[in-house]
């Protein structure tokens, strides 16, 4: 027996590489668009809010410099998550845009609906919602810039 | 559980100014709800505006997030306007109260906010002066 165990991390961080997360939320990505042809629409959506989750702390570990998630990734508050990455201003500008419009959704459903969603049956969820969270995440027909993963993948 | 009285300034102005907004589209009172809670760990105030019309979902958004801030910005609290959170659905008032779920450390604000409607809702059908375009 050696008598020496593996090291934790650093204080202040979270033993998770950014080099995993990178990949993982881009499959989590494709995982949902397997699911959702499949005709599972709503882990489908689960599946992209958490995506999103995870890219937005790729980004802030990029904006901070860290090959690590710091400390403040054991939370899961979009709304809080964000102002980590520094980009909280960029999407408050006048007048509302409708990339903040996309914000607000996803950061409701991830809040009140994302837990919920791992118990109920499939139905709770509309495929109006999930078809919601999708355009929120990826942009609409009409208006294919305006997704959220767009925008954070700028700053990746 | 009550609403925080010092949330109730803050909540009273989203309220007066999504009925205004909705007078002036020339909505009825049974054709839209508002649910709505508040976090006090992050000050976020999360908005759910279900209509029974088909309406331009971002329209109503940019509109509304507008006269929020300008509303704020007007008694001195900018950084409340900035903190909340709104998503206009296409959805009935039972709809709309079926789907709402608060998480843990929210409050659930609806009743004051609804109350508040109603309130302002009866001011602006009194008045003379209450406009209303086509919605």
């Amino acid at each position: 027996m050696s008598g020496k165990s593996k090291p934790g991390p650093p204080q202040g961080f979270i033993g998770t590489a950014l080099t995993d997360l990178e990949v993982a939320w881009r499959e989590r990505i494709e995982e949902a668009e397997v699911l959702e042809t499949a005709g599972f629409h709503s882990t489908a959506a689960a599946l992209r809010l958490y995506a999103l989750e995870i890219l937005v702390k790729v980004v802030i570990c990029k904006h901070l410099g860290l090959s690590l998630l710091p400390v403040v990734c054991k939370k899961h508050e979009l709304v809080n998550l964000i102002i980590h990455t520094g980009l909280w201003k960029e999407l408050q500008v006048d007048p509302p845009t409708r990339l903040l419009a996309n914000w607000d959704i996803l950061a409701n459903y991830s809040e009140s609906r994302l837990n919920d969603l791992r118990y109920e049956p499939r139905e709770k969820l509309t495929e109006a919602d999930a078809t919601r969270i999708k355009e929120a995440l990826h942009g609409s027909e009409q208006h294919p810039d305006d997704g959220v993963v767009a925008w954070l993948s700028k700053h990746i | 559980m009550a609403v925080k009285t010092y949330m109730k300034p803050t909540l009273a102005i989203v309220a007066r100014e999504i009925a205004a907004f909705m007078n002036e589209r020339g909505l009825e009172r049974e054709e839209f709800s508002l649910v709505g809670s508040w976090q006090e760990r992050t000050g976020r105030i999360s908005l759910l505006l279900g209509t029974t019309r088909n309406v331009d979902w971002f329209d109503w958004y940019q509109n509304i997030i507008g006269r929020l801030r300008s509303s704020f910005a007007e008694v001195g609290t900018p950084e409340a306007a900035w903190n909340i959170g709104l998503v206009v659905l296409t959805r009935t008032q039972d709809e709309l109260y079926s789907s709402f779920r608060l998480t843990d450390g929210e409050e659930d604000v609806t009743d004051f906010l609804e109350s508040t409607i109603g309130h302002t809702w009866d001011q602006l059908k009194a008045s003379p002066t209450a406009t209303a375009a086509p919605g």
